[in-house]
């Protein structure tokens, strides 16, 4: 696994690593095809790493304003001190950037083996900037840059445009890429990485607007870390604890371990949280069609691992299409079996099999279009949308099918749809603005914000619209906290808030944090760097960076309006096994000014310089009104 | 009394069915209700294979969700069984953890 682990004296140029961290990245002009080591200064390398890293420079050299497929915006891809060594569930590398579906700054992640590669080249990430003239691959090898032509898979898939990359510079490179959607700057365009996506925010656009087509990856230097003994404990612990975790029967990460994420649809949809037919009902009769038991019973389905992983959650399905040939899908994943089922009323397993591979061949974030698609269909219930040659019915395989490859094609409305679920609303008018489920232009994730009431909240503060990874989904799924009510869920999210930052630091995977007690991190920190911060200060860093994503936010013209829930969601939700639920317009704003004077900041959500000074970034004061 | 359950996740997977109907004896006293822990461990004698999945030593284990379904509507989630009776038109929603993915 670890194969790169070093040994004394094995660091290039004889020089003893005192971190995980090289302190450098690879700055690449696609414009001039020009690249130079950018050595990190300590007032981003307090960021720890990871998401950190990427808001920390992201902030400080785009403009706010600045449009989001021009020249100016950046992508800063990092990793984080855990990447590329023994510590088990650090497989991922994050992408910041200025998100064209939002307007917001954008974090995203994807697990596989990309970051591992990343940090082997020796670096702590890249940052692209400017545009190329014309479309290309980029292939790093080390530090060393060079630019290749990608004419031939232009046009093509993201599977296809893996597939020339480990063709053309061996098949030991890891790659990341686009596809027609990304070329054509879709809102909802994805980077794939092989196994993994770079899902939330349209970073598949950024990419497409840089005429970048793929990424190849390849690292021959080793990882060291900065005390040898402890980390190995650590991590051995960590290991040992996870692993037992997944013999378990009854245990999350070991019910993720036999069939994926899809393993949990039934206690959603029994809590009446699923959201079904565009957030109209809280739960799928049929929902059992499609889970992953459905997947697993049904189907071939072997696991695949990230790197350093020994949960393997993500499953692959051999399954006949409908024309009848063999094919392999990775995934569904829990959330694509409601964005691309329960929500469009698809119960047939190969059809959402199929919806998701057009998904990855086209390359976009399932959860957006589906809900994107999903509003389409309500909005062509009601006669206000058409398309000719082209049925629009919830549960019709064509519809779903059709209007995805519409969607990635930018062809007739799918050139519309193309925007994103609030633009594409605001633009047909006609009552749909309120009926369309998203935040910021986010798709709404797999879960009810009217029956959970924190998850409501985090989705509406969520610095890149309607998260569910900060979230108590959790708590709230699983009735530690009563989902209804309103008392304590604005600590309790802003607490989530802060951690899951500070975690996406370093760059954990979500599900790390199921089976790992907070404390380790920190741990974790000083074993692997040196950087001594207890749990306190680790958190603090979350905060931070939390700060700094609303002060761009801010900047960039977002305010309290904004931090808001579509009008559908102060209806009852429909249905028995929700209870009528309903977010009431007073509960919310409640929830939000309690959540803005925890923060520290104003009615109207602005940082005040209180909260600036705390946190040691009150110069970034000046980028507010 | 018969006991409707709800099974989710792992415990549906378990049981082979989603859907279980139970009869459980009263445990004296009035008719229309029975202990919740009597309940959760006739469950565990309907299960297939080896160990008792719901209850160890008293108490629901701690991997395990228990929620009590009213007819009126609502979900409670129950963590000590031995000190709630099921009443009669009470269902009971049983299933494995679950958090965000």
């Amino acid at each position: 696994m670890c194969k790169r682990m070093c040994h004394q004296g094995d660091i290039q140029g004889g020089e003893q690593m005192t971190s995980s961290m090289y302190d450098r990245m690879l700055r690449i002009n696609c414009e001039t095809k020009e690249s130079s080591l950018y050595p990190l200064p300590e007032d981003t390398r307090m960021y720890i790493g990871g998401m950190g890293y990427g808001t920390k420079i992201l902030v400080d050299e785009v403009e706010p304003e600045t449009d989001p497929l021009s020249p100016s915006n950046k992508i800063v891809l990092t990793v984080g001190p855990l990447t590329g060594t023994s510590a088990p569930m650090h497989p991922q590398s994050c992408i910041v950037t200025k998100s064209p579906l939002t307007g917001t700054i954008l974090n995203c992640y994807a697990g596989g083996f990309l970051g591992a590669e990343i940090k082997f080249c020796g670096i702590d990430g890249i940052i692209l900037e400017e545009c190329s003239k014309e479309w290309s691959i980029v292939l790093i090898e080390n530090d060393k840059v060079t630019f290749h032509d990608a004419s031939p898979v232009v046009g093509k898939s993201t599977g296809e445009t893996e597939n020339y990359m480990k063709h053309l510079f061996g098949g030991s490179v890891r790659t990341l890429s686009i596809g027609g959607a990304g070329e054509r700057l879709v809102s909802m365009a994805s980077i794939f990485s092989e196994t993994r996506t770079f899902g939330r925010g349209g970073a598949g656009a950024v990419l497409g607007s840089k005429k970048i087509k793929g990424i190849a990856f390849r690292g021959s230097l080793p990882v060291d870390v900065a005390h040898r003994e402890l980390f190995q404990q650590l991590a051995a612990r960590n290991m040992d604890v996870i692993k037992k975790a997944c013999e378990e029967e009854f245990n999350l990460v070991g019910m993720f371990s036999r069939v994926g994420t899809g393993s949990g649809v039934g206690l959603i949809n029994s809590r009446g949280a699923l959201a079904t037919k565009n957030h109209t009902y809280g739960s799928f009769e049929e929902g059992t069609k499609i889970d992953g038991y459905a997947y697993a019973d049904r189907f071939y389905t072997r696991p695949i691992a990230c790197y350093g992983c020994p949960v393997h959650c993500g499953m692959l399905h051999k399954y006949k299409t409908k024309d009848g040939r063999d094919s392999w899908l990775r995934g569904p994943e829990y959330e694509t079996m409601f964005s691309l089922g329960s929500d469009v009323m698809n119960n047939d397993p190969v059809v959402l099999a199929e919806a998701n591979q057009l998904c990855e061949d086209f390359g976009m974030d399932t959860l957006t279009t589906g809900v994107t698609i999903a509003w389409a269909l309500e909005m062509a219930e009601t006669g206000v949308l058409s398309e000719p040659g082209l049925p629009l019915q919830f549960g019709h395989s064509d519809s779903i099918l059709g209007l995805l490859a519409k969607i990635g094609k930018r062809e007739g409305i799918g050139n519309f749809l193309a925007m994103g679920p609030k633009k594409a609303a605001e633009a047909i008018g006609k009552g749909g603005q309120g009926r369309v489920m998203q935040v910021k232009n986010s798709g709404f994730a797999a879960w009810m914000p009217r029956r959970m009431k924190g998850t409501a909240l985090a989705f509406a503060t969520s610095n890149r619209g309607a998260c569910h990874k900060r979230a108590p989904i959790g708590a709230e799924i699983t009735g530690q906290v009563d989902m209804d009510t309103i008392e304590g869920k604005a600590g309790m999210v802003k607490g989530i808030q802060d951690m899951v930052n500070a975690i996406f630091t370093l760059v954990s995977c979500r599900f790390h944090e199921f089976v790992t007690d907070h404390e380790t991190y920190p741990r974790y920190v000083y074993a692997a760097t040196g950087r001594d911060l207890d749990l306190e200060s680790f958190k603090a860093t979350g905060e931070r960076i939390w700060n700094l994503e609303r002060i761009f936010n801010t900047a960039a013209g977002f305010r309290r309006s904004d931090d808001c829930l579509p009008e559908k969601c102060y209806e009852p939700i429909k249905g028995e096994n929700s209870e009528q639920a309903v977010m009431g317009r007073e509960q919310f704003e409640t929830m939000l000014d309690e959540y803005y004077a925890l923060r520290g900041w104003s009615e109207d959500g602005v940082p005040e310089l209180p909260v600036l000074k705390r946190l040691g970034i009150a110069g970034y004061g000046r980028l507010l009104p | 009394m018969t006991v409707r359950f709800q099974l989710t996740a792992a415990l549906k997977e378990r049981a082979g069915t989603g859907n279980l109907e139970v009869d459980v004896k009263p445990g004296g006293g009035d008719q229309q209700e029975v202990p919740l822990l009597d309940a959760l461990k006739a469950l565990d004698g309907c299960m297939k294979g080896r160990g008792s999945p719901v209850v160890k030593d008293g108490m629901v284990k701690k991997e395990i969700l228990v929620f009590i379904k009213k007819p009126e509507g609502g979900q409670e989630r129950i963590s000590d069984p031995c000190s709630r009776k099921l009443k009669a038109g009470e269902s009971v929603l049983v299933s494995s953890a679950m958090d965000g993915g």
